[in-house]
């Protein structure tokens, strides 16, 4: 069995004094790519700003590799060994190349390395020919293409995306999605995916967690979620009421 | 109503032509002025932006009881009234005060001191401001990124360069144009604490035109220098 690379024990999160996310266990395994799915407001981002030690936890512990963080593992030393990707691309002024190599520049990279790397991600990409252009000239599909790029140069341990590609039109998200489950193939690392989209969740999770007010309802293969759902509200959730409740549901 | 004579506008006239005289013959004493003018108050307001734009930051971001006192205090500090400033710091510098040992009253470092802190407030603000108005989650990218804390303040301060740089021209313009607290703090002094304010003061109330509208003129001009800095970044930046 693969290794347990994070592993989160009862962390829940408030939020302006409202909880957010109840006690919740979580794992991520080495090389998978997890799902967390669900409606708008059931803390899916929340989960996984908590679990990129992004929010402060208002209880429990995040172990990685065997580290408890905040406690023997800083959360500096934690962010530089992962990435994030938000729904906004969030990119700081400059250049593309600029941006996806800020990570490399805050980690004290050499010039020459971090060139290097910089050009093979952009590559990897297909964004190569944006390189010398002004962040604020790219199309919203060219500006998440360069977040991700951002994220992958700097070979994380974790992968955390949050909902990635859903500003993006329907033809230029396909045609990421597509590349990014290659991507996630060739590479080792383990991703965390927040997604509001099944179609996205079966292409590229290995395992689903299914979130709704602020916990976990189930957590499964993604056809297992789809067909087997162990309650209603999951079955509401994954739009599977006809496997669900049949009689009164059926058209 | 009584017409104004030839007489005045004669002299009002012959004041201009010797400001300019001043100015273009490089006369010693203006220039002193000028040059003790721009040291300090570029002095106070640059110590305002390396203090001011951290404590910004830390308001703007961070939640803690009486955060709301703090910004309302600088909230007020935007109408500190130069005056009462230079008061307090005098009071305070006086040499049986608190702070006499220090040797500063009359002294272009006490001057620097009121301008610091008349500038602060509006560094802050204007700071928080700036930092309010970007995405929120900005800041917890940087930090995903790998950013350390200065590294992030660093990279959130490239992001709000643009009204740090008013920030920075609205505290300069605050305090090379007040005269209440570099009054009471510097004294005036010839080739010390004598800045183009006091300088007016004195010289309208001695009757030497020529000089106060040569030091007027001096003042006009860097306030354009302000304003068109700010508007040749705005639209660099508005380029980019």
């Amino acid at each position: 069995m693969k290794h347990t690379v994070l592993q989160a024990c009862g962390i829940s999160v408030l939020r302006e004094g409202r909880v957010a996310l109840q006690p919740t266990d979580f794992a991520v395994h080495a090389g998978e790519t997890v799902g967390i799915y669900g409606p708008n407001g059931a803390g899916k981002s929340t989960l996984v700003l908590a679990l990129a030690g992004l929010l402060p936890l208002a209880s429990g512990t995040i172990t990685v590799g065997g580290r408890v963080l905040g406690q023997e593992l800083t959360s500096l030393k934690y962010h530089r060994r992962i990435a994030a990707v938000f729904q906004d691309p969030l990119l700081l002024r400059g250049t593309v190349a600029h941006n996806v190599g800020l990570g490399l520049a805050l980690r004290g990279v050499s010039r020459t390395t971090r060139q290097a790397r910089i050009e093979s991600t952009l590559k990897l990409l297909r964004i190569a020919h944006l390189a010398n252009r002004s962040v604020a000239t790219l199309s919203g599909g060219e500006a998440q293409r360069t977040s991700l790029a951002r994220a992958l140069v700097l070979d994380p341990e974790i992968l955390f995306l949050d909902e990635p590609f859903a500003t993006l039109d329907q033809p230029t998200r396909r045609r990421l999605v597509h590349e990014l489950a290659e991507l996630l193939h060739e590479r080792p690392m383990a991703t965390v995916l927040v997604t509001h989209d099944l179609t996205e969740a079966i292409a590229l999770c290995d395992r689903c967690a299914i979130l709704d007010g602020g916990a976990i309802l189930q957590e499964g293969l993604p056809k297992q979620v789809l067909e087997q759902p162990l309650t209603q509200r999951v079955a509401e959730i994954v739009g599977s009421e006809g496997i669900w409740d049949a009689p009164g549901r059926q058209r | 109503m009584d017409t104004v004579s030839w007489d005045y506008w004669a002299e009002i006239g012959q004041g201009f032509v010797g400001a300019v005289l001043l100015l273009a013959t490089g006369d010693p004493e203006t220039w002193v002025i000028i040059r003790q003018s721009l040291f300090i108050s570029v002095s106070a307001t640059l110590a305002s932006m390396v203090f001011g734009v951290p404590i910004g930051a830390w308001l703007a971001f961070v939640r803690f009881p009486g955060r709301a006192v703090l910004l309302a205090i600088c909230n007020t500090g935007f109408g500190l009234p130069p005056v009462v400033v230079g008061l307090i710091l005098s009071i305070l510098l006086l040499r049986h005060g608190p702070l006499g040992y220090l040797n500063l009253r009359f002294t272009p470092y006490a001057m620097m001191i009121g301008q610091f802190i008349l500038s602060l407030p509006i560094v802050i603000g204007l700071t928080v401001v700036a930092l309010q108005q970007l995405n929120p989650k900005l800041r917890l990218q940087i930090k995903a990124l790998g950013a350390s804390r200065w590294q992030t303040l660093w990279l959130l301060g490239r992001e709000i360069r643009l009204p740090l740089l008013v920030a920075y021209m609205a505290g300069f313009g605050a305090v090379v144009s007040e005269v209440g607290a570099s009054q009471m703090l510097g004294g005036n002094l010839p080739g010390s604490t004598r800045v183009l304010t006091t300088a007016i003061v004195m010289e309208t109330g001695m009757g030497h035109y020529d000089r106060a509208m040569a030091y007027g003129i001096v003042l006009l001009l860097l306030v354009a220098l302000v304003v068109g800095l700010l508007t040749w970044a705005q639209r660099s930046d508005g380029r980019q």
